[in-house]
């Protein structure tokens, strides 16, 4: 279903339920994280939780790791959300521009990852927003943390 | 991802787990190939990399992802261990339409403990990057 660009005059203006369709759609559109099976948790006010359990497919966890890019992925798609629910609209959000990933320590395997991305600062030109991964069992000990800036199409009105 | 079809076993190609985890390592003739301070790798152009299905663009994060697991092998294999990623940051010049990506990583400086790398992406040859990175590598139990 092609998504439904929402008006709005900015972030905190959109109902709850619309922006969690909102984001729905633009979770949609991204067939990466589709076929990975991430999945979306939580939407709020310029802020996406996302979830990825571990594959059965990377094998047992006595052997198997977690992909290296895979928090790469992960933060990058949960900082592009964000963007879209801090901008009310899939098509005033652009492609990532940059991305700075910071490692703290590396994922367990077998563990669920939770990466949760928010949207620090919205232009007219560029989205701001800030990243973190973790195991829900462990929220205090981050695996990763990114910055990243998102290039915003249309001035908003 | 292995299918069954009448009984059959079909391989239906590598999954996206797999595809992104396992760029290739690429010289000029399509051969594997990786010097001492410079390697080539190629992401193989495929849907299921798609980051925006209305755009029909490669995913950022399957970008990013590239690069550092570029960088990171090609550092493996200078080094001779195991590396950790430290830090790796990603600047996404031009949208990547899916079709293959080609990737050159250079050791910048080799450390014994830390190795710094830095990799550019291109679709239409090197003058036109698509994506530029640049990482951090801690060596697992340096030698």
């Amino acid at each position: 279903m092609a998504p439904t660009p929402l008006t709005t005059s900015g972030p905190g203006t959109v109902s709850d339920g619309d922006r969690w369709a909102l984001i729905v759609a633009a979770f949609d559109l991204n067939r990466t994280h589709r076929e990975l099976g991430t999945t979306l948790v939580a939407v709020g006010p310029g802020e996406v939780t996302i979830t990825l359990d571990w594959p059965d497919e990377l094998g047992p966890t006595t052997s198997a790791r977690w992909p290296r890019w895979v928090l790469a992925a992960l933060l990058d798609h949960a900082a592009s959300l964000a963007s879209v629910a801090a901008a009310g609209a899939i098509t005033l959000v652009g492609g990532t521009m940059n991305l700075g990933v910071d490692y703290l320590r590396p994922p367990v395997a077998g563990s669920t990852i939770e990466v949760i991305g928010r949207c620090d600062h919205l232009t007219t030109d560029v989205a701001f927003t800030t990243a973190t991964a973790s195991h829900p069992t462990a929220p205090d000990e981050p695996l990763a943390t990114a910055t990243s800036a998102l290039g915003v199409l249309a001035h908003r009105p | 991802m292995t299918t069954v079809d009448d009984g059959q076993a079909v391989d239906d190609g590598p999954t996206t787990w797999h595809r992104a985890a396992h760029p290739v390592a690429t010289g000029d003739a399509g051969l594997p190939w990786m010097g001492d301070d410079v390697a080539d790798f190629v992401l193989p152009g495929h849907d299921g990399n798609i980051g925006n299905v209305e755009r029909n663009s490669l995913h950022g994060g399957v970008i990013a992802g590239f690069l550092e697991t570029a960088a990171a092998q090609h550092v493996e294999q200078l080094v001779g261990a195991a590396v950790e990623t430290a830090s790796f940051s990603t600047e996404f010049v031009r949208e990547a339409r899916v079709d293959d990506l080609r990737a050159r990583s250079t050791v910048v400086r080799r450390g014994r403990r830390f190795v710094v790398a830095r990799v550019e992406a291109w679709q239409d040859g090197p003058p036109l990057a698509v994506a530029i990175g640049h990482g951090i590598f801690r060596v697992v139990d340096p030698t």
